[in-house]
């Protein structure tokens, strides 16, 4: 019952009809789109395609050298999303742990590891990401998780804090009557009550995530060989697709870093009001 | 009679949790004194009624025998059926928890909302591994529904708790204790939060467990009404302290304590003669990190004499066991 009254919210939600709908297509376009069109970003262009607006061939038109552009927005979606997903899966499996076990231990534990947590919310992410993808090298696990351990800290404070509220209810202390452990409580009393704040969180991290990635790529840290949206937009800029008007190479995967992104604060924000009832719709 | 359980000089502190600045002072560090050298017994089948105002401690106390307190927060002796709870390395006896279960007093607060009823009640079961088995697990938690007065008991198994009523809720946590079946109940405020037509039927379920089943209870209330109905006997607690102890007509009917009596006079009745005289209390009670000196009630008492101010008051057996705490028999 509870199960479809959250679909229900869900899908009664517009934001969240709207982001579901954007995160559905992608999927499709990840999972289907590059087996149909096979690209392989070694293989260059004739000299008469490079940098060739959009035509009937190409239909975003060509790059600096002479590779289709759609396919490499194909191509890269599944890159873009299987790091934005698996760095959030990272963030999360750490954020949880970490306010878990912070909340609930109590005392110094949660005082060193809220400080740690503090350091991480402190630190200036980008130069940090940037130092440790580039003391790794550039490739896409690398960027996995370079990215993972950067974005766990605002999590493990929103679950720290749950645990708090949760920890003092009378079912947990009736467990604690009967004899139950420590972790039957955390497994069976607290997890199963912060998880729907988790799930909600999961989703906005992903989309910080992501943005991430694009970010990294743009800035030169990706992996060339599997290019994802931000890699493209990298090479865009390096070949002066901006100076020369060539809008098709730069517009099309910002677009869709922005749709994506879109689409996970959307949702986000529909859960947030699903699981958050301050935020509920009357 | 080998008595149940016995509690020897129970008492507990909590420590107050400085702030930085008093800290720095050097200010001395504060305990709030919630249970000052308690001694009580609670016989087999029998319910002992805690009666006392919010804050005098008895759910604390409550707690001291569910073992629900940090370890060195408790100080004194507990003696179940003879044994020691604690062997000399501090392990609490193993199988404790399957003797002695606790109800709460807030039905709607005390379930998991996310766990059907038959994981709720089975929950007791598979924390002490009684059973593996879902058929073995089964049958205890439905013959367990049934005692609490759940059924048919297979319906309920499915739910979750928010689809239950509060009488019916607190039914399932009495099952989730019976499942186990303990040997003491401590029953923490059961019936304050349901509504007065459901209350008789949750008493008249802890009467018929004992009659039936021979389970204990150490029924914590503030209602000395309640108490009078249910208990065999009475325990009345201030401030931490038991001030009257004994059979339950032999305090209700003659109460020796001025607190027993204000308690008293405050019931309800339906008629009061014009001329009659009420005991009734005044202010609050005082703060458990200061207690006062002597008799700890003596702030508050109407009858407190210069004595009740620097000792405190001796215990009196008044005869048949009735044990009284004060000075104004002397």
């Amino acid at each position: 019952m509870e199960k479809n009254h959250f679909l229900k919210v869900f899908i009664n939600n517009k934001m969240g009809k709207v982001g579901l709908f954007i995160f559905v297509a992608f999927i499709l376009i990840a999972t289907i789109g590059p087996v149909i069109v096979n690209y392989d970003p070694q293989v260059f262009g004739e000299k008469a395609d490079v940098l060739q607006p959009p035509s009937r061939a190409h239909l975003l038109g060509t790059d600096d050298l002479g590779r289709d552009v759609l396919k490499a927005i194909i191509a890269g979606s599944r890159v873009s999303l299987i790091v934005g997903i698996l760095a959030t899966c990272i963030s999360m499996v750490i954020g949880t742990s970490v306010g878990i076990l912070s909340g609930y231990a109590g005392g110094q534990v949660d005082n060193v590891l809220m400080r740690l947590t503090d350091i991480f919310l402190v630190l200036p992410w980008l130069p940090l990401m940037l130092v440790l993808a580039a003391l790794l090298g550039a490739s896409i696990w690398n960027i996995i998780f370079v990215i993972g351990i950067t974005g766990w800290a605002g999590t493990a404070r929103i679950v720290r804090a749950q645990t708090l509220s949760e920890k003092e209810r009378q079912y947990v202390e009736r467990a604690r009557s009967i004899g139950a452990s420590d972790l039957h409580i955390i497994w069976h009393h607290i997890f199963p009550n912060v998880f729907p704040l988790i799930f909600a969180n999961t989703i906005l991290v992903t989309a910080v995530s992501i943005l991430s990635e694009t970010t990294l790529s743009f800035l030169g840290m990706g992996d060339v060989t599997r290019p994802s949206w931000g890699t493209t937009l990298h090479f865009a800029f390096e070949s002066g697709a901006l100076s020369n008007k060539a809008y098709w190479y730069f517009l099309p995967p910002g677009l869709c870093v922005l749709m994506l992104v879109l689409s996970f604060t959307l949702m986000g924000f529909a859960l947030d009001e699903i699981v958050n009832p301050k935020l509920r719709e009357r | 009679m080998e008595p149940l359980i016995q509690l020897k000089n129970i008492r507990v502190k909590f420590p107050v949790k400085r702030g930085f600045a008093s800290m720095i002072a050097g200010q001395e560090k504060k305990v709030v004194h919630a249970v000052n050298g308690i001694n009580l017994e609670i016989g087999k089948s029998e319910i002992m009624a805690l009666v006392g105002e919010s804050g005098s401690g008895k759910t604390t106390l409550g707690k001291v025998i569910t073992v629900l307190h940090p370890k060195d927060a408790v100080a004194g002796e507990i003696v179940f059926l003879g044994e020691s709870l604690w062997d000399e390395k501090g392990k609490l006896k193993s199988g404790y928890h399957q003797e002695v279960c606790m109800i709460f007093q807030d039905p709607y607060q005390s379930l998991n909302p996310k766990h059907k009823i038959e994981k709720i009640v089975s929950e007791p079961l598979v924390v002490n591994k009684i059973s593996k088995s879902k058929a073995v697990l089964r049958v205890r938690v439905i013959q367990a529904l049934e005692d609490a007065g759940l059924v048919p008991a297979v319906d309920f198994l499915d739910r979750y708790p928010h689809e239950l009523s509060g009488g019916q809720r607190q039914r399932v946590v009495v099952a989730s204790a019976l499942v186990m079946s303990p040997k003491l109940i401590v029953a923490d405020e059961p019936v304050s939060m349901l509504d007065v037509s459901i209350r008789s039927e949750i008493l008249k379920l802890l009467l018929k467990l004992r009659d039936e089943k021979g389970i204990s209870c150490l029924f914590i209330t503030h209602d000395i009404s309640l108490a009078w109905a249910i208990s065999d006997k009475i325990g009345v607690m201030y401030l931490g302290t038991m001030l009257e102890y004994g059979d339950t007509e032999s305090v209700i009917q003659n109460p020796q304590n001025p607190y027993t009596r204000a308690l008293i006079d405050i019931m309800p009745k339906m008629r009061v003669r014009k001329n009659e005289k009420r005991m009734l209390l005044k202010g609050e009670t005082p703060n458990p990190i200061e207690l006062p000196e002597g008799c700890v009630f003596h702030p508050r008492c109407p009858l407190a004499m210069a004595c009740c101010k620097a000792t405190k008051p001796p215990s009196r057996d008044v005869g048949n066991g009735h044990i009284n705490v004060c000075h104004l028999l002397e």
